[in-house]
């Protein structure tokens, strides 16, 4: 059987552009790897953290987890929630990645790395756009779509020009918590003064429900969203799929990883492996549209076409500086709150330019305490007591840094001869000394303006390259149909029935994550796509 | 007795994870004892986490701390200057995410409002952090040296 679309994976760009197809009258077969957790979902109750904390004899089993693994040792870093670690299951066998200088993540669970994202929902400037390497004329548009089927929480405010222009029916935004409520209030006291150095403070759209949207419910702000959201307030693209696997046209076959594709006259071949057992199998369609994440699709790519080239990598540089809010001294944190980012400040030095930073603000409580304290230089227990009394007043920023195409940041396949694929990906990601030099001069502004607010940071630590999870570039946007890029259409140079719909031609990533303009950009390759016949 | 003593004084000598020498790390970690499901689930993490003792310095440190619980403090406050990622102070740790992770201690954990008058106290309390840091540091380097 030749299908008519073959959309590979579940994340936010496969199931979008799978949407957009379905909403066209396309049929699609999805090939997806679906892992999910089942372990630990049944058992997180739908209360407030505090609630939880208070009372549940068994919070020992999803906030450790039952081997543990939910206790990080060693450097400090990013740790996976025992209920999202199923995000990178069984990624170092089959999708292995080397690298000295770059720590990713992949996921080959159902709804692939947006089981585990944060939910900021950053609109692009028609500057940033044009810059990757996307339409500016159509993205608005896509933008509008992504935001009705989603579900996004916004306001106007300083920010909007550079996070949310053009949005339109978004609901309410969602409440700041008692220390970002009083940071922002003095932001907006110092506003003018920090305008003038370039800094202003808003909140990026987030895709968290503030009022039910179908079978969805508001958010209860029970400060539960790393570790369960029973009222599916905040959105994941396995929502999408699974709707759509109530549709007609839609055909949903999961336990599979896609390994290469064969370009025929009038089809194209899929290859597959399947996860357990390891057989292969064999799918045809007349479309193949690829939204696997960039280094999924790069593995993919570079393996159908036999390819030893070296491909451009993006990804964002990234720093947390945890900050003393002084004004919080001695108070604490209300018990109904989001986990989620609740204020963004965006630095601006270039007014408009492509060097644009995003810090996104946190305050911290549901992640537990010991992962702090671990940090503190003392004895665990005086770091106990000191975290106890600060922990309200510590504002986690998390900078954020653009990035662009560079010589010593690229992605190539290496043989492999443990992988069932017999092939690896190899990275080497190494910024420039410019690119270095720029972004702690960044920080160190971004840190005076919060210092002005009263938020001081106590330290910053530089995250590994790749740690942000956004990757981009590796098959850039070009109008010549050079070899290894993409048209506007999203077509793989020298096929005619391959498409990619993720972020993989993206000759630029700005600071603020990409996932809606990935989710926009997918429904756009979709619906280009929806516009012609198989045989174009 | 105070409950400390009672658990220290009932550490059996020879197991390297024994029940008093786990009641004495959760006092010194939040000044409480832990059930006995807590040091349970301990001794659990310490073996799924692989936190043994390698070197010969980090053994006798650890027979220390057996033989005299009082010093998990200085030990503890030496290691995070000398050795943050050291297997002692991954046990530790440990214990301190299983009592953490438990409805038992939350108010150890879970901030309550204070007033400003009490930040002079906490200073005072980070005073003798540090100079338990000063002779924790000596101590361990001392090990570190004679049992290279």
């Amino acid at each position: 059987m030749i299908h008519e679309h073959i959309v590979v994976g579940s994340g936010m760009s496969g199931a979008h552009a799978a949407q957009t197809l379905i909403d066209g009258g396309r049929e699609v077969l999805m090939l997806d790897a679906g892992l999910r957790e089942t372990h630990y979902a049944a058992l997180v109750p739908d209360q407030d953290f505090v609630t939880v904390r208070e009372s549940d004899e068994t919070q020992h089993r999803y906030f450790l987890g039952d081997a543990f693994e939910g206790v990080p040792w060693g450097q400090a870093g990013h740790t996976l929630t025992p209920p999202r670690q199923h995000l990178v299951r069984e990624t170092a066998r089959w999708l292995p990645l080397l690298s000295r200088s770059f720590q990713r993540m992949e996921s080959l669970c159902y709804g692939g790395l947006g089981a585990g994202w944060g939910a900021g929902s950053a609109v692009y400037t028609a500057s940033e756009l044009e810059a990757m390497g996307l339409d500016p004329v159509a993205l608005p548009d896509a933008y509008r779509t992504i935001a009705a089927r989603i579900g996004l929480a916004a306001e106007v405010d300083d920010a909007t020009p550079y996070c949310g222009s053009g949005l339109e029916d978004t609901q309410p935004p969602l409440r700041m918590d008692r220390s970002i409520s009083m940071l922002h209030a003095k932001y907006l006291r110092h506003r003018g003064a920090l305008s003038a150095r370039g800094v202003v403070m808003g909140k990026v759209p987030r895709a968290v429900l503030t009022r039910d949207l179908g079978e969805r419910r508001a958010t209860r702000y029970t400060d539960m969203e790393f570790w369960a959201d029973a009222q599916l307030a905040v959105y994941r693209p396995w929502m999408t799929t699974q709707a759509l696997a109530r549709r007609d046209g839609f055909r949903y076959e999961g336990g599979r990883v896609v390994t290469s594709f064969r370009e025929q006259a009038d089809h194209v071949a899929v290859e597959t492996m399947r996860l357990e057992g390891g057989g292969s199998e064999t799918f045809l369609a007349r479309r193949l549209v690829l939204g696997t994440g960039t280094l999924g699709t790069a593995r993919i790519v570079l393996r159908s076409l036999g390819s030893d080239a070296t491909l451009p990598l993006l990804t964002n540089g990234y720093c947390i500086a945890p900050c003393l809010h002084l004004a919080m001294l001695g108070r604490v944190l209300e018990r109904e709150r989001t986990s989620l980012g609740q204020l963004e400040m965006f630095f601006d030095p270039g007014r408009g330019g492509l060097d644009v930073r995003m810090v996104s603000l946190y305050t911290y409580r549901s992640l537990l305490l010991f992962k702090l304290i671990k940090e503190v230089p003392l004895a665990l227990a005086d770091g106990r007591a000191l975290m106890h009394a600060l922990s309200s007043a510590i504002v986690l920023a998390t900078i954020n840094h653009p990035d662009h195409a560079a010589p010593g940041k690229s992605v190539r396949r290496v043989a492999a001869a443990e992988a069932p694929t017999g092939d690896a990906l190899a990275v080497d990601f190494a910024p420039t000394a410019i690119e270095l030099r720029d972004n702690d001069r960044a920080e160190r502004r971004v840190l005076a303006a919060l210092a002005r607010l009263g938020c001081h940071a106590l330290k910053r630590q530089h995250m590994p390259s790749g740690s942000t999870v956004h990757y981009a570039g590796t098959l850039p946007f070009a109008d010549d149909g050079r070899r290894l890029s993409l048209d506007r259409d999203g077509r793989l140079a020298g096929t005619r029935r391959v498409h990619v719909a993720d972020g993989s031609g993206f000759r630029y990533l700005p600071a603020n994550g990409p996932t809606l303009t990935l989710m926009a950009n997918a429904h756009l390759v979709a619906q280009r796509l929806c516009g012609r016949t198989n045989d174009e | 007795m105070s409950g400390a003593r009672a658990a220290i004084a009932a550490a059996p000598s020879g197991d390297p994870l024994g029940e008093g020498l786990a009641q004495a790390i959760a006092r010194h970690l939040i000044g409480e004892e832990a059930l006995p499901a807590e040091t349970a689930r301990w001794r659990e993490a310490v073996g799924v986490h692989g936190a043994s003792l390698e070197r010969e310095s980090d053994q006798r440190l650890w027979t220390l701390l057996m033989r005299r619980p009082a010093l998990i403090g200085v030990v503890d406050a030496g290691l995070a200057l000398a050795d943050p990622h050291s297997p002692i102070r991954h046990r530790l740790f440990l214990m301190l995410a299983v009592l953490e992770a438990s409805p038992r201690h939350t108010p150890r954990f879970l901030s309550q409002p204070f007033s400003r008058w009490a930040l002079p106290a906490l200073a005072l309390r980070m005073a003798i952090a540090a100079l338990r840091s000063v002779l924790g540091l000596i101590l361990v380097t001392a090990y570190r040296t004679r049992f290279r």
